[in-house]
């Protein structure tokens, strides 16, 4: 770079070779950030979806699935061709019956959703399934849950630095534990549920389905008293069904509302058949 | 005398509110079909209490004080009712509800039971082999004819903002909120064009 010249023996910059170095320099340099970058949203996407695993362990460790093959095969094919509609098809989404008479459908982190049998029976037409399973896939693409248990993980990290007496492997576990069962527990605030509500209807309208069919599957809710078994943890983690009719009907867009479908045209439910 | 009507008055109304099962949100033409086009019948106030009927998409059917019918979005659920039976009819018009499940002998899922349950990651990993493909999810479509729409999200009436399309830096994916409509399969007929 530096050319010794003449008798005063003073270096000379080589404008052009500093420039060309400079130039290679910022191009490793973003290259690396950029590899850092999607290493950093990569390791996310994994922790989500890790996340979402432990959650649906513990579901799964209440409850199994309804040992019906066909009847869970269906409502993942339904499942996918909604997700599909959505931001976020990257997502390994899975969907299951639990074969529980509790009245509820749930999403985990990273795309993993359930309905109850409870539900699923009292569903009238696939475009209801539909609209509840799309409810679920709004949670995930949002990352509502995700949010939650990002933040308190991220506390009890902090806790447990702090409290440097702590068993941190096993104390932080145990404290992991508390917090996806308090994010299965406690639901989500309205502002979430109502913007699942939204968005649930137009995913389930752009995949092709009547897009009011949410209304008939609250409606039903509506039915259930809070004080049942099988209701109690729908109505604790939820807001009213008449709240949320209320305020999905206010929020339709003309071009939502033209994609409701009179209930005739409505796709039939597969039964289930299982006992 | 005159407090005595008044009385009477804010008591009737009071019984109305509970017998009627919503009420309208604004001054509202009661319409003789579930179309916007249809003529109108009546003209109802605000506040009026109404007993509803069965639900067409949008549309809800108003029996009580007269027979039409209106938009949804045009109804407030009463919410003094403790168990409302109101919005049964909003279902779908169609025959009952299905099974309501009893209390006795459930099978229930509840918060007690969540926290007891110790996590059963095989059952996770057996469930995770019904995930499915793309590719399936469109043969399933195709199968039922279901034709895909461009729809974009909706605003949150409360905040008047569209819901963004995505929360966080540490997401993936496209961002793109409208998927494109696939090819035209058989599209389901309507017949009543104003929904």
């Amino acid at each position: 770079m530096l050319t010794m010249i003449g008798r005063e023996n003073l270096p000379i910059l080589n404008v052009r070779t500093v420039l060309v170095n400079l130039k290679m320099k910022s191009i490793v340099g973003c290259l690396c950030a950029l590899l850092v970058f999607s290493a950093s949203v990569k390791s996310s996407l994994e922790e989500e979806i890790r996340a979402g695993d432990q959650i649906a362990a513990l579901y799964l460790g209440s409850v199994s699935l309804v040992a019906d093959q066909e009847l869970n095969e269906y409502v993942n094919l339904l499942g996918r061709h909604l997700a599909d509609q959505t931001e976020r098809t990257e997502l390994p989404w899975v969907f299951g019956v639990l074969d529980t008479d509790s009245i509820n459908a749930f999403c985990t982190p990273g795309g993993k959703v359930f309905v109850t049998r409870g539900l699923y029976q009292l569903l009238e037409s696939e475009d209801e399934l539909a609209a509840v399973l799309a409810h679920e896939i709004a949670h995930g693409v949002r990352q509502h849950h995700w949010e939650i248990v990002r933040k308190q993980k991220a506390a009890a990290q902090i806790i447990a630095k702090m409290q440097s007496n702590m068993r941190n492997a096993n104390e932080l576990f145990d404290q992991m534990n508390g917090i996806f069962t308090d994010v299965m527990t406690k639901g989500l605030d309205k502002g979430a549920e109502f913007e699942a509500d939204r968005d649930g209807a137009v995913i389930a309208a752009r995949a092709g389905y009547d897009s009011s069919a949410l209304f008939g599957v609250l409606a039903k809710l509506d039915e259930l008293k809070a004080s049942e078994k099988t209701t109690e943890l729908l109505f604790q983690t939820h807001p009213s069904p008449g709240e949320r009719i209320d305020r999905l009907s206010i929020a339709f867009s003309i071009e939502l509302e033209a994609a409701a479908l009179p209930a005739r045209l409505g796709t039939p439910l597969m039964k289930i058949t299982a006992p | 005398m005159f407090r005595t009507v008044f009385f009477l008055s804010g008591t009737l109304w009071i019984c109305a509110l509970q017998a009627g099962e919503a009420v309208l949100r604004s001054d509202t033409q009661l319409l003789s079909a579930p179309k916007v086009s249809a003529e109108g019948v009546l003209l109802l106030n605000a506040g009026m209490p109404v007993t509803i009927g069965a639900r067409q998409g949008l549309w809800v059917e108003v029996i009580e004080p007269m027979s039409g019918w209106v938009k949804l979005r045009q109804l407030k659920r009463n919410v003094v009712s403790v168990k409302s039976s109101s919005l049964s009819a909003l279902q779908s018009g169609r025959e009952g509800a299905g099974n309501a499940v009893s209390a006795s002998g459930v099978r229930g899922l509840d918060s007690e039971m969540i926290k007891l349950s110790a996590p059963d990651h095989r059952a996770v990993e057996e469930f995770k082999t019904y995930s499915v493909g793309s590719i399936d999810g469109q043969k399933f479509a195709a199968g039922r004819s279901l034709l895909g729409r461009e729809i974009a999200y909706l605003f949150d009436p409360e905040s008047q903002q569209r819901s963004a399309t995505r929360k966080g830096a540490d997401t993936t994916g496209a961002v793109s909120t409208v998927k494109k409509a696939k090819p035209s399969r058989r599209q389901k007929v309507v017949a009543d064009d104003d929904w």
